[in-house]
């Protein structure tokens, strides 16, 4: 089994399944550009920075990707289904942990940093999901959004769809 | 070593960070993904706007209402009339049928003029009807500040159907609303020809100018999965292509088209699997074609198409039964006028 390590920006290092990385546009890439899936390189001897992820964000999205191996690629954005993606469970309870805080944030930065797609759909569905039935002010409140706008400036943006109510 | 740092975005993380400091890419990402909830009092996109400023700015910035297309409010339908010199865009969000307990309607008119109060008070629905009061007499090929309207409106709503009124429909009018339409999702229907007596009371069919051409009317027609009172004149093989031939799925319709046609025109078949309904006469094609179309549609789903064949009955009914094909007579019709005989069978799933 080839490992390949990740160097999160803490400088922590995780070997990772060269396999399971295939699921990552951006760490593929590099891959290839290195040559590391040569015979002839030492992919152990190349470890791949990554200067925009931490090591608590990077074991949680290799967690998520062994979990997920060997899953099909999701290829372009079908929008007409976006509202349609169901969370599978076991998915939604690995985000629940990091639910509300900066944790389901990263990982989701992450996810799109690292180009992995299932992950960044499944991630942005779950944080959207949270918005239903909500209104601007609770959905602020529930994420620690600060409110910038003056009653007035709150009440122009309401006023707009008025008509329709 | 050598880094290829043109697959590294740009992206930093921080402890702390909140929702409003994500990446643009990846909130439109979530802002597309969410539900639409109807018991709200207020439209999805007016939720959002009111989380922070800056996706305020996001929603509100036009470079990003087509990649928004999903936060779109939904309403009835977007009504588009000339009275006189004018384009009047009517939004309508409710029902025809409850015209008593709904104002919901938003009306714009390019130029401004006034609009008479009548009925009772100025209840926003009788200014609609107050307008049908003008004539056409002309071509209104519309304003920049019409099209600027427009996109506007069909970036905050999504109409389950767009319909004209009173309208004279040049290639100019058309090829600017199709810009305005380009790159949104696919409306449900278009309507060229209404008649409601409800809100216009001295109806004004539309008229169809004669610069238009199949090229412009299919572009138009791509915009919709449904065209209703639709010119059949436009209806060919060029236009069926361009209309229904991009990668998609689902079912389109053809319904009640304004016929003009009295020679018969030759069709191609390809994509027909992906119509529900079409509603045309004096089209040829070959039976082999329409075998394929239909075995192609059998693939699909289970369905149901009426089909109204001409000539020999016979000829038909051995093809289908080579075929392995359900075939059976509903009835026979015979027109003195074009000495044809018309068998409708229906055809289900295939046996």
């Amino acid at each position: 089994m080839v490992l390949i390590t990740l160097v999160s920006s803490d400088e922590q290092n995780f070997p990772v399944e060269r396999e399971l990385l295939k699921q990552s546009g951006t760490i593929e890439t590099l891959i290839v550009n290195m040559n590391l899936d040569d015979e002839d390189t030492d992919a152990a001897a190349m470890p791949i920075p990554l200067p925009n992820v931490k090591g608590d964000v990077l074991e949680k999205v290799i967690q998520w990707m062994e979990h997920h191996k060997g899953d099909p690629v999701k290829e372009g954005d079908n929008e007409d289904n976006n509202a349609e993606i169901v969370v599978p469970q076991w998915d939604d309870d690995f985000f629940k942990p990091a639910m509300y805080g900066s944790k389901h944030l990263e990982l989701t930065v992450a996810a799109s940093y690292l180009d992995i797609k299932n992950l960044l759909t499944l991630s942005c569905k779950a944080i959207s999901n949270t918005f239903k039935g909500k209104t601007g002010p609770q959905i602020r409140e529930e994420w620690g959004v600060p409110n910038e706008f003056t009653p007035e400036e709150e009440e122009a943006i309401r006023k707009e769809n008025e008509w329709s109510e | 070593m050598q880094w290829h740092n043109s697959v590294l975005h740009n992206y930093t993380m921080s402890s702390g960070m909140t929702l409003a400091e994500f990446p643009l890419e990846v909130l439109l990402d979530i802002f597309r993904k969410v539900d639409h909830d109807d018991t709200k009092p207020w439209p999805l996109r007016t939720t959002l706007r009111l989380v922070c400023r800056r996706f305020d700015k996001i929603i509100c910035d036009p470079n990003n209402a087509r990649r928004l297309s999903a936060i779109r409010m939904r309403v009835n339908k977007i009504t588009i009339a000339q009275f006189g010199s004018a384009l009047a865009i009517r939004v309508f969000h409710g029902t025809d049928f409850k015209v008593q307990e709904s104002n919901r309607e938003l009306i714009c008119c390019f130029p401004e003029f006034p609009i008479h109060k009548c009925g009772k008070g100025n209840v926003v629905h009788y200014k609609w009807e107050a307008l049908g009061n003008r004539q056409n007499n002309f071509s209104c090929e519309g304003s920049e500040e019409f099209f600027e309207k427009f996109k506007h409106i069909i970036s905050q709503f999504v109409p389950t159907k767009i319909e004209f009124a009173r309208i004279v429909i040049t290639r100019s009018l058309i090829a600017s609303l199709y810009e305005c339409l380009r790159g949104f999702p696919r409306i449900g229907r278009v309507d060229f020809d209404i008649l409601d007596l409800t809100y216009c009371s001295n109806f004004i069919k539309t008229h169809f100018c004669k610069d238009l051409d199949v090229g412009i009317m299919a572009k138009f027609a791509s915009q919709f999965r449904t065209l209703t009172h639709f010119p059949q004149q436009f209806v060919t093989t060029e236009f069926i292509e361009e209309w229904i031939g991009r990668p998609c799925t689902g079912d389109f319709s053809l319904l009640m088209p304004i016929q003009a046609n009295e020679d018969l025109t030759p069709i191609s078949l390809r994509n027909f699997n992906r119509l529900r309904v079409f509603h045309c006469t004096k089209l040829v094609t070959t039976l082999a074609e329409l075998i394929n179309a239909i075995e192609l549609r059998c693939k699909i789903r289970i369905f149901t198409w009426i089909l109204y064949l001409a000539e020999e009955e016979r000829e038909i009914r051995k093809f289908m039964q080579n075929n392995n094909m359900n075939y059976q007579v509903r009835m026979l019709l015979h027109s003195q006028r074009v000495r044809e005989e018309y068998i409708c069978c229906s055809l289900c799933d295939r046996v």
